[in-house]
């Protein structure tokens, strides 16, 4: 009988069980279809602009710009505005839109069909305010199994609009952070100034976050508000804003701010399935989940929404 | 590729051509009346003396095929004074015996196991072919035979054993849960002694909640439901445990090198009661603390992580008098994982403590009492209990000499309890035609995420609660005849449920077939008909395989799942190869109201709202099953194909197009063999094949919006960048692409050796033994500045020995 090296038997093993559990995966990919894109958000703050490129490839580094393309946007289906293009694939005009108002988008490129889009911008709500609450509670945000303690965010609105939706976020305001020389710490906002997004959570059912992610409160779908309501919304009583080593600040030792968009129903859709499609990626297990599209014979966006920022506190 | 819608109205009533049928069976002019003589028998285990429930009784003279009932007994009548009988069971030696009416009446007739030889009695081995064990209606297992695949880690496991047979195929690899014909694993009724179990996993779904050494027999149904049975649409998996050696103690430990074992059985009263006591318990967790405590670098800091399930089974049964049989079992599990950090701050002496534990188990028991009335009427009445639950707590708590204590306790907890009321009766009319007939009232309280939050400081303090618990009663009535005369077996019957959830009600009529023909002494049709539904849902958010799962009600907003389901096959025994069993199966099945969660709706934010997040539409399944199956000799086993196809239909997915099912495998391969080399040696080896499931797979990227995430994001999983998340990705359609295939050769080794007080089994096995990289999960990662698809294997090459020894 062959005597065994034990040894032996034992490096073999430990090889084969230590042999790694991460590989490449070898895959015939798919042919990628021949697709423009358009991406478009119109504001009244700032003026129009339109991102065109080519669909590309799961493995490429870069998009494919388009250059050659002819786009014109109407305002209430009369007016029309021409757009030129100033690089990577960007087209602009010196035209802010207004809320309110229907924007409809042509746009011709050879060898795609007509491309074309239609979207409203809305307007903001009128009677909005908002007020961080002085007294901490325990919260149990949805997202997480423990909880934190938290200060309250009362807002106070006007109805909504018909087929309009609120999303909020809080930002705070970043600030460099240095040692003088008599050490003694100084606070200087950054130029030009920057703003951080701050987790915010809702323990109302009508508005709520979405997919893993704890930076937006989105109005729930479906839900419409005839009256005025409050809402309350929650916000960690640390912030991780601080310039320097990312320590954790204070609540009320930051300048915070709650922005408010009013969001036409594509920029809703498109807004709610790219937050879902981003936060749920962290999710290996999850179902991808496909962004919204309100271009015809394309891909991208569309869509129009107005933004109010409202000072919560200042350091 | 084809969906039929099927009715939406809230009461459901098929095929009442059924009627008619059952009709004709009743009229049959039954020549029991001309019998004079019958005998009435009960099969038993040689060996332990317990009964061997549906064993099947063949009566040689006139052709006509009974089973035992759920108390091991059985009637045969005849006219002639001599019968020769056939007695057999899969996991037993066939046995053929003749006996004489006008002296014998009432008989025990004993059946030994197959593996007879370690015990101390010899009787002949009869090598003839079992082709009476599988037909249309279930598959019933040889238990010996399962527990002889070699498990992960040395954990034997029922489960993983049903998912090498033909029609039912394995989630994720390390899930318990399974897909019979193309089916959602909450669509499986999974029955311990007749309670329903509503979650079978332990360590995440690595291993299954049965311990092998307590389980008489595994049935496992996936077409031509019998009556009977209901309430879910895809299957049903009734194990049986065993009832404990009535004659002698008896005692069966074994040390794995996870988990250890104890089974201990015996006689209460000597051949009136028995019992059987089994328990397991891993023990990672405790060999690992000592470790993690050793580990800490810190002195102020603690850190433990630790976890652990257990299972403890318990059985017994009484013989009041001839007549009547009492029966109880239990069944407790659970698992549990904790984490404890301990901070301790030496300037000011306080204390911050913070703990985070997760667990869920079942815990479920049956009285049974069985009766016989007359000579030929059996009844069945039971009470029970299920119950399901798990959590999620937090706590932390601040302890100083200098301020005031602080605690905050926060817990989430989700479950389900059912109380049951059954009657079940049967009656033989004479050896061809008997009828079958219960009520099952089943009372379900659900509680789908409660939320309770504390919080004691000083001053302050705070509780909230939310979530409630509600009631939904379930009853349901059936009657089944079963026909039994020359080729011809039928069974014919129809179950009526009436279910009252919160403010609606659904009733269902369920019409169920099951022929099977014998054309020739070896070749044999079937064919099985039947209409099912599901009146509670399981929600699950991902495949991890992760407890967060929540059963709910169906309700006015949530429909009930129903399904609708044709087989027919046929099975040959080659007449010179009479140890060679092969059956063909087809199969068509249609499923309304499956159900999905709404993508990137998470249960534990909506479980006060589940009825929000879920989606329901359609699903199809259809395919064909090959099993050829050698089950005497040296060399047993089988070999097992499936060929199918799943398709699922959402409005709301998938632009409502149709598309494939996420375990759309379509090719599933199953070789099983075992070899006896000597009476104290035993290898088996099990290879798995089967197609990868379905994933989306993006097939273009396009930029987005890189001020909506300015912070990016991390994986859950890796702690990585997602990579390029300004990069949204164009799926063409849902599941378009498929995983790599997936297989696995698990071998094992059993070495047995019976020493002066018992018998001492060595069991050696290598789970995955060529080690191949199968896919758990597929991410996305950047290799060179591109963007790569890379697969995490999570179960290479597992080697495992385990003692055993019994006395």
């Amino acid at each position: 009988m062959t005597k065994i090296n034990l040894t032996k038997l034992f490096i073999i093993l430990l090889t084969i069980v230590s042999s790694g559990c991460i590989s490449d995966l070898e895959f015939d990919y798919p042919a990628t279809p021949n697709l423009p894109v358009v991406n478009a958000l119109l504001n009244p703050d700032s003026s129009i602009s339109v991102n065109i490129y080519k669909l590309m490839g799961v493995s490429e580094l870069s998009s494919e710009l388009i250059t050659d393309a002819s786009v014109i946007i109407y305002e209430n289906q009369g007016d029309s505005i021409s757009l030129y293009l100033i690089g990577e694939g960007q087209y602009v005009a010196e035209h802010f839109p207004q809320a309110g108002q229907q924007y409809s988008i042509k746009v011709d490129v050879s060898g795609y069909g007509q491309i074309s889009a239609v979207t409203t911008i809305p307007h903001t709500n009128p009677t909005i305010s908002a007020t961080l609450g002085s007294t901490w509670s325990y919260y149990s945000p949805p997202q997480y199994i423990d909880q934190i303690k938290a200060y309250p965010v009362l807002i106070t609105l006007s109805p909504i609009e018909n087929n309009n939706y609120l999303i909020f976020r809080l930002m705070a305001k970043r600030y460099g952070h240095y040692w003088s020389n008599d050490s003694i710490d100084t606070y200087e906002p950054i130029i030009p100034p920057r703003f951080d997004m701050v987790s915010l959570f809702s323990s109302d059912t009508k508005f709520t976050g979405v997919g893993q992610d704890t930076y937006y409160v989105l109005q729930n779908e479906h839900s419409s508000f005839q009256e005025n309501f409050t809402l309350i919304l929650w916000v960690s009583q640390f912030v991780w804003v601080t310039g320097f080593g990312d320590q954790g600040e204070h609540l009320f030792d930051t300048d915070l701010y709650l922005d408010v968009l009013t969001c036409s129903p594509d920029f809703y859709q498109y807004f709610r399935t790219y937050i879902i499609n981003a936060s749920e990626r962290v999710n290996p297990f999850a179902e991808p989940i496909e962004v919204y599209s309100n271009i015809e014979n394309g891909l991208g966006i569309f869509a129009g929404y107005s933004m109010q920022r409202i000072l919560l506190n200042q350091r | 590729m084809k969906i039929l819608l099927l009715p939406k109205s809230h009461t459901y009533i098929h095929s009442m051509a059924f009627f008619p049928l059952i009709l004709i069976l009743l009229t049959i002019s039954p020549e029991g009346m001309a019998q004079r003589k019958h005998l009435k028998g009960r099969v038993v285990d040689g060996i332990t003396g317990e009964r061997i429930i549906d064993a099947q009784v063949i009566d040689l003279n006139n052709q006509s095929l009974t089973t035992t009932n759920d108390n091991g007994e059985f009637i045969i009548f005849s006219n002639q004074d001599e019968l020769s009988l056939r007695v057999q069971h899969i996991s037993y030696i066939k046995l053929d015996t003749t006996i004489n009416l006008t002296v014998i009446s009432q008989i025990n007739i004993p059946l030994f196991p197959h593996n007879y030889e370690l015990q101390d009695v010899t009787i002949q081995f009869r090598r003839s072919m079992e082709r009476e064990n599988s037909t249309i209606v279930s598959q019933r297992l040889d238990t010996r035979q399962l527990n002889s695949i070699p498990g992960l880690l040395g954990e034997k496991d029922i489960v993983k054993g049903l998912m090498l047979l033909p029609g039912v195929s394995m989630g994720s690899e390390t899930s318990s849960s399974f897909h019979v014909r193309g089916g959602n694993p909450d669509q499986n009724l999974i029955l311990i002694d007749g309670i329903p179990v509503y979650n079978i996993s332990h360590l995440f779904g690595i291993y299954s909640v049965f311990i092998p050494e307590a389980i008489q027999e595994v049935e496992l149904i996936k077409g031509g439901f019998p009556a009977r049975y209901g309430g879910r649409l895809s299957s049903v998996c009734d194990i049986k445990m065993r009832e404990g050696d009535r004659y002698g103690y008896k005692y069966d430990f074994s040390v794995g090198t996870i988990s250890s074992k104890i089974v201990a059985e015996g006689p209460i009263i000597k051949d009136r009661s028995s019992f059987i006591i089994s328990a397991r318990r891993t023990y990672l967790d405790l060999i690992t603390m000592p470790f993690q405590a050793l580990a800490q670098e810190e002195d102020n800091y603690k850190q433990t992580l630790g976890g652990h399930f257990y299972d403890v089974v318990v059985k017994a049964n009484h013989r009041i008098n001839n007549r009547n049989n009492v029966f109880f079992s239990l069944y407790s599990g659970r698992d549990a994982i904790k984490a404890k950090t301990k901070e301790t701050y030496p300037s000011d002496r306080s204390i911050n403590e913070s703990t985070l534990g997760l667990d869920w188990g079942n815990f479920t028991w049956i009285l049974r009492l069985f009766s016989s009335f007359a000579s030929s009427t059996y009844s069945n009445l039971s009470v029970s209990q299920s119950n399901y639950n798990y959590g999620i707590n937090s706590n932390f708590t601040f302890k100083s000499p200098l301020e005031p204590n602080v605690s905050a306790t926060n817990s989430y907890a989700s479950g389900i309890v059912d109380w049951a009321l059954r009657w079940d009766i049967n009656h033989q009319f004479n050896n061809h035609l008997s009828i079958n007939g219960g009520v099952h009232s089943i009372l379900h309280l659900f509680s789908p995420g409660k939320v309770t939050q504390e919080y004691r400081g000083g001053s302050e303090n705070l509780s909230s609660t939310e979530g409630t618990a509600f009631l939904a009663p379930e009853t349901s009535a059936y009657s089944e005849l079963s026909f039994s005369r020359d080729k011809l077996n039928l069974s014919a019957g129809l179950r009526f449920n009436a279910y009252f959830p919160k403010n609606t009600s659904y009733t269902f009529v369920e019409p169920r077939l099951a022929i099977a023909y014998r054309v020739n002494s070896w070749i044999g049709l079937k064919s099985g008909y039947s209409i099912m539904n599901q009146s509670i849902l399981l929600l699950s958010s991902n495949g991890i395989g992760l407890p967060v799962d929540l059963w709910v009600p169906a309700t006015s907003n949530v429909r009930p799942q129903r399904g609708v389901q044709y087989d027919f096959g046929f099975s040959v025994n080659p007449p010179h190869f009479q140890s060679v069993n092969i059956s063909l199966v087809g199969y068509y099945k249609q499923m309304n109201n499956v159900v999905e969660i709404a993508g990137g709706m998470s249960l534990m934010q909506t479980a006060t709202q589940w009825e929000k997040v879920v989606l329901q539409g359609m699903g199809e399944s259809y395919g064909t099953e090959i099993l050829i199956e050698k089950s005497v000799g040296k060399l047993t086993g089988w070999f097992a194909y499936t060929l199918s196809w799943n398709n699922r239909f959402f409005e709301a997915l998938n632009q409502g197009k149709p598309f494939p099912y996420k375990y759309d495998n379509r090719h599933v391969v199953n070789i099983v063999a075992t070899y006896k080399a000597r009476p104290s040696i035993e290898l088996t080896c099990a290879w798995s094949l089967q197609t990868g499931g379905t994933f989306s797979l993006p097939v273009g990227m396009y930029p987005g919006n890189p001020e909506f995430f300015p912070q990016g994001f991390y994986d859950l999983l890796s702690g990585n960048d997602v990579p390029f998340p300004d990069l949204l990705e164009y799926y063409p359609y849902r599941n378009n692409a498929r995983m790599p295939s997936y297989h696995r050769l698990d071998i094992g080794a059993n070495f047995t050796k019976k020493k002066s007080k018992g018998i001492r089994i060595w069991e050696v096995g290598i789970y995955n033994a060529y080690s191949q990289k199968n896919p758990y999960y597929l991410y996305w990662d950047v290799k060179d500045g591109k963007k790569v698809l890379r697969q995490f294997t999570l179960l290479p090459f597992l080697p495992s020995v385990t003692y055993r020894y019994k006395f």
